[in-house]
């Protein structure tokens, strides 16, 4: 019986592994640095934003997607203009801002801005 | 082969290979493929259809739900002592950890699409394994 049990937790163990390495974990050159402050800075009191990542290829981009939880009374082309103040911040130019809104396939774009 | 190894290969060990080749070939960013090779997907985010975007983002889950939920099934009916209630446990598994996901941020991601396939994946497994082997 024992041995049984212990097949048990072998298995739980091992899909929980598995679990743990599909987490997100690319490497951080210079770019995702940024990119990662960009995130932390316009995730500061702002509950509704998941993430911000690059999203079209060759990396490094001109594009930054945000992803965000639609909420009632934001603004989101007065989001994407913050989101475009703090990359600049950052030393990232002339980006694309995308603010695409979660649990859509595919993503809704809520807002979008060229920034200058 | 004997049933119980044809279960495991059908239901638990092809649905991971399926899911590893999906993160292998569209979603490279994850740790363990960054471990194997870095490399780009095959497909930009930007440029998914919806039926694209669900095979590559809930397809991984769902096989990893549906292998999960398939290997305790089996497990439940190799060990021949019935525990009460064992599939509300495996369906609370799949379901925690999904949830789970909303609380890693930003190295995982809550979706509800994600949550879909992964009680779908639960359901499947029960109706071809746990259903299957209580006939």
């Amino acid at each position: 019986m024992q041995h049984k049990k212990t097949i048990f937790f072998l298995l739980l163990t091992g899909y929980a592994l598995l679990y743990i390495a599909t987490s997100k974990q690319a490497p951080c050159n210079d770019d995702c640095e940024k990119t990662g402050r960009v995130f932390r800075e316009l995730s500061t009191n702002r509950t509704y934003v998941y993430g911000v990542y690059r999203c079209t290829l060759p990396r490094p981009s001109d594009t930054l997607c945000v992803l965000v939880r639609d909420t009632s009374g934001i603004n989101w082309n007065m989001f994407a203009d913050t989101a475009c103040n703090i990359a600049t911040q950052q030393g990232l130019l002339q980006q694309k801002i995308f603010i695409l809104k979660n649990g859509t396939n595919p993503y809704d774009t809520l807002a979008k801005k060229l920034c200058q | 082969m004997n049933p119980l190894a044809k279960s495991i290969a059908l239901h638990s060990i092809l649905p991971l290979l399926i899911g590893f080749l999906l993160y292998f070939f569209f979603r490279p960013g994850v740790a363990f493929i960054q471990w194997i090779d870095k490399r780009e997907p095959l497909l930009p985010l930007h440029q998914l259809n919806q039926v694209q975007h669900w095979l590559i983002y809930s397809g991984p889950d769902f096989c990893w739900c549906y292998s999960l939920s398939a290997a305790l099934f089996t497990w439940h009916q190799w060990q021949k002592k019935p525990v009460r209630f064992f599939w509300v446990f495996v369906l609370l598994l799949v379901v925690m950890q999904e949830i789970l996901q909303g609380w890693l941020l930003p190295h995982f991601t809550f979706d509800w699409t994600d949550m879909i396939a992964a009680i779908l994946a639960f359901w499947l497994s029960y109706l071809f394994v746990r259903q299957k082997h209580a006939a």
